[in-house]
């Protein structure tokens, strides 16, 4: 029974062993469509991944930013102002040490005076024979040692005094210091004061920090930044001109802004308005061709096709004949030929697009006097939430609904702001700004353009006011 | 088949055209796999397809040790097993220790050798056998594998390997003598 398992074993291995049957043609398709599948997926997954993880280091950028400017007893603040205020220290000592080492002098050299003194009264009394001189010489000397000593203690004052102004100089110097640094926002200046309680400085108000809101209105146009991805019925469209179509928005934003630096987050709400009758030319080359003969023969032939009974004349049969052309032909050429014309396709539509976005921005801030100078850079996320009208090509009518439209629910822009900006008052700022919005991930559907992407060039005015 | 580096490289950028070459060279031996593994030729396919998905989308992982055709034949391998224990959770189905002895119909021994079967006959044979003989059988076979080893792919035990391998024997070699007893018939 063994041998007969092993035979089995081998009956089967030899058989089947380099058993490679064809699948048949049909499978590769499936494969390739479940590759082009698992493609799209993975770059969709890294496109998501990737805008993410961007999106998460501006908001730990902006978070951090935050955070140091809000940490008055922040551990960055304290090491800062801990730093200077040891080197302050340390510059303060020195002084006071220089003034007590001129106390220590002085206090020497009028006890050595009054020493002087007393020895010379002394003198004086052994050569005096009256006690009476000498006790008088004494309080003399006395005199002068207390005024020695007095002497001594005004130089003490003073040098006291000395060490004060230095520390007060110090102190202005630290000031202006301070306010040269933080005078970098442009939206408060400082007010650096010395707390005797802690040996460093602590700022008395929070003001490092620059919190606005801002509203306004844009007016951009968009282009088409790359090929256009579609052709007509006839033979080749070299060219289609870009369509032109203002995008209305308004805009809502929180500015968290530190020294020069600010970040943006807040809310566009975008309108996408194409209502218009385009004329798109283009221009399509045939190159077909013909054949063109030399004729030698050009003659008629008929041929009887059926008879004609005249009952009038029964025995008479009357012949129906079909004219017939013919040209005998000698030869033929081929003649190519390369025609362009140029065309329009009109088309007709009324459409609303309406975009809701989340940009998330980065900036830097100078300022010139009272004029701002402003730029930024960042990503928004944008939503179609509504869409309404219609398109017709002259063939195909079209409704436009928030599912029947060419464009994706979700995509991703890059956002470019620069401008100017104006205080009126101590709290509002008018600002004007040049914007571009470029689309990172396409906006239309795959199965409308492929990778048919905009560009909105534009225009935008608001107000901006300082919460903080 | 000796590999061909410049279509691997062409795979790994993922050429379409390089992918389907390879496709065209391996599919028939990867499909002749399935086919021992699966019941009939259209879970076969999507077994294979799913195998040169995964193929081609981890093409990379291919590191030169040992030949591409093993390398492949494992990942089809795998497949086949993985298709097997997912289909399995979806309907209940036979499995290593499910099969009753008395299911297995003890015919009047004749001597095999005298038989000769063609590849269909013997690959629908393979077909017939429940899954958890088949996959044993299959691995012992045709891949080589060491009872050890198929207890750690299958995580069965040892002796369960043993055991389904000798059913499967039986259970073939019954199939077979059941098929010639029916082709006589039909003859006839």
């Amino acid at each position: 029974m063994n041998e007969d398992k092993n035979y089995i074993d081998r009956i089967f291995e030899q058989e089947l062993k380099d058993f490679a049957p064809d699948p048949g043609p049909e499978l590769w398709a499936a494969i390739f469509a479940g590759l082009d599948a698992k493609d799209a997926a993975i770059r969709r997954r890294r496109t998501i991944i990737r805008w993410t993880s961007f999106s998460a280091a501006m908001i730990a950028v902006a978070v951090f930013l935050f955070v140091r400017s809000c940490s008055v007893n922040g551990t960055d603040s304290l090491n800062i102002v801990k730093k200077r205020t040891e080197r302050l220290n340390l510059n303060n000592n020195s002084i006071l040490l220089t003034a007590n080492e001129a106390s220590i002098s002085n206090i020497d050299s009028n006890l050595e005076n009054s020493i002087s003194s007393e020895k010379v009264s002394r003198k004086k009394h052994k050569r005096s024979h009256k006690s009476s001189n000498s006790s008088a010489l004494s309080s003399t000397a006395q005199k002068t040692k207390i005024e020695a000593l007095h002497t001594n203690a005004a130089s003490q004052d003073l040098n006291k005094t000395d060490g004060q102004i230095s520390i007060e100089t110090i102190e202005y110097r630290e000031r202006i210091f301070l306010n040269k640094f933080f005078a970098l926002n442009p939206f408060q200046s400082f007010d650096v004061t010395m707390d005797e309680s802690t040996p460093y400085f602590i700022f008395k108000s929070r003001k490092s920090i620059g919190i606005q809101a801002e509203a306004g209105a844009g007016l951009m146009f968009l282009s088409v930044n790359s090929k256009p991805d579609f052709q007509y019925d006839n033979p080749v469209v070299v060219t289609a001109e870009p369509f032109n179509s203002p995008v209305s928005e308004y805009f809502l934003n929180v500015k968290l802004q530190y020294s020069r630096l600010y970040a943006k987050v807040g809310l566009n709400i975008s309108q996408y308005y194409q209502n218009n009758n385009y004329s798109i030319p283009y221009t399509t080359i045939d190159t077909s061709g013909g054949y063109a003969s030399f004729d030698l023969n050009k003659y008629w032939t008929y041929d009887t096709i059926g008879y004609f009974h005249d009952p009038y004349d029964p025995d008479i049969l009357y012949p129906i004949v079909n004219p017939t052309y013919h040209i005998d032909t000698v030869g033929s050429v081929w003649n190519s030929k390369y025609v362009e014309r140029q065309n329009i396709k009109k088309t007709n539509s009324t459409q609303r697009y309406h975009f809701a976005e989340i940009p998330i921005s980065l900036g830097y801030q100078y300022q010139l006097g009272k004029i701002g100078i402003f730029g930024d850079m960042g990503i928004g996320f944008a939503f179609l939430y509504k869409s309404s009208g219609y398109y017709s090509d002259g063939v195909d009518y079209y409704e436009i609904s928030k599912e029947n439209n060419p464009y994706r629910k979700t995509h991703a822009n890059l956002l470019i702001n620069a401008g100017v900006n104006y205080p009126l008052g101590n709290q509002w700022n008018i600002f004007a700004q040049g914007s571009l919005r470029t689309n990172i991930s396409p906006i239309y559907k795959a199965e409308q353009f492929k990778d048919l992407r905009y560009n909105a060039f534009g225009l935008r005015l608001g107000l901006s006011y300082n919460l903080k | 088949m000796t590999f061909d580096f410049e279509l691997y490289q062409r795979c790994l950028s993922g050429e379409r055209a390089a992918q389907e070459k390879l496709y065209k060279i391996y599919a028939p031996i990867m499909y002749g796999i399935c086919l021992r593994y699966t019941k009939d030729q259209d879970e076969a396919k999507d077994v294979l397809q799913e195998a040169f998905i995964k193929i081609f989308s981890n093409i990379e992982g291919f590191r030169g040790e040992g030949s591409f055709e093993g390398w492949m034949k494992r990942i089809v391998i795998n497949t086949s097993l993985n298709h097997y224990y997912k289909a399995k959770k979806e309907i209940s189905d036979k499995s290593f220790d499910d099969i009753k002895e008395t299911e297995i119909q003890h015919d009047d021994d004749q001597e095999l050798e005298e038989l000769r079967f063609n590849k269909a006959e013997m690959l629908e044979a393979i077909q017939r056998l429940p899954d958890g003989y088949k996959q044993v059988f299959n691995m012992y076979v045709f891949e080589k594998y060491k009872h050890r080893e198929i207890a750690e792919l299958l995580n069965i035990s040892v002796n369960t390997s043993k055991s389904q391998l000798s059913k499967a024997r039986t259970y073939l070699q019954k199939t077979l003598i059941r098929m010639e007893k029916a082709k006589k018939q039909q003859k006839r």
